[in-house]
């Protein structure tokens, strides 16, 4: 359990180290106008070990009982450990913004591949349910 | 079973320079946090720009940062949750309609 420890509190640190900052990006210049890209920054990991039935297994004693402790060579005995975990994370553009001497402007982005994917999938579903309504209603007056 | 513990706030940002203005941001941090006693651990953290406000001189100027994508998105959802009750409603009548 401590190498779980150790894992905690590594991943700990680098969730620390992803400040707010990193949501603005390095201002860029281009003659008398300064653009600073924004963005949605999401990322999660999770980690989960354990170890194998202590003494006191449910099925001590039992033929075939997979809850056996791994002999040492020194007669010691260890129960086995096994563990997994996973991490993953995205970075979106939301907007950036424009410093000009007129003034300060947001500008917003459009994901229009997302937003057409999503325009086509809710037609779909709306002709769908068109459908079967008109063929509800129709097929009970018949 | 233990729900995860989540924490919601704004988190004012380091200030940008960028030209004669002076960029004041503001971030919406969402944190999750779940944990198994010794055994697990499940974090997730959302970093999302809410506004920023523009300095110059002894004016400032307050702007909003929108996501238009996921607003776009929303409704897009909530149409189409919509398009079901009412598809789901229309269904309900003509059965209790037709058994009459």
């Amino acid at each position: 359990m401590e190498a779980f420890e150790t894992l905690f509190s590594r991943l700990d640190t680098v969730s620390e180290k992803v400040s707010v900052d990193a949501v603005f990006g390095k201002p860029q210049t281009y003659g008398d106008r300064v653009v600073i890209p924004v963005a949605e920054i999401a990322y999660g990991f999770g980690a989960r070990g354990g170890i194998a039935s202590a003494p006191g297994c449910a099925c001590e004693g039992e033929p075939e009982c997979e809850c056996e402790a791994v002999s040492e060579d020194d007669g010691s005995q260890e129960w086995p450990v096994g563990g997994g975990g996973g991490a993953g994370g995205k970075a979106r553009p939301v907007a950036y913004i424009e410093v000009t001497p007129e003034g300060t402007r947001v500008q917003p982005i459009v994901d229009e591949q997302r937003i057409a994917l999503a325009g086509i999938l809710l037609g779909a579903w709306a002709v769908g349910w068109v459908g079967l309504v008109l063929k509800t209603l129709f097929t009970r007056r018949a | 079973m233990k729900l995860p513990e989540q924490q919601i706030r704004i988190v004012a940002g380091t200030p940008i320079e960028a030209g004669s203005q002076r960029l004041m941001p503001s971030v919406l941090v969402q944190e999750g946090h779940w944990r198994w006693g010794n055994s697990g651990l499940y974090r997730y953290t959302r970093l999302r720009a809410v506004s920023v406000v523009a300095e110059s001189g002894d004016a400032a100027e307050w702007h909003e940062i929108p996501d238009v994508t996921a607003q776009m998105l929303s409704s897009m959802l909530v149409s189409a949750a919509a398009i079901g009750v009412v598809g789901i409603v229309i269904l309900v009548l003509s059965h209790l309609l037709h058994r009459r």
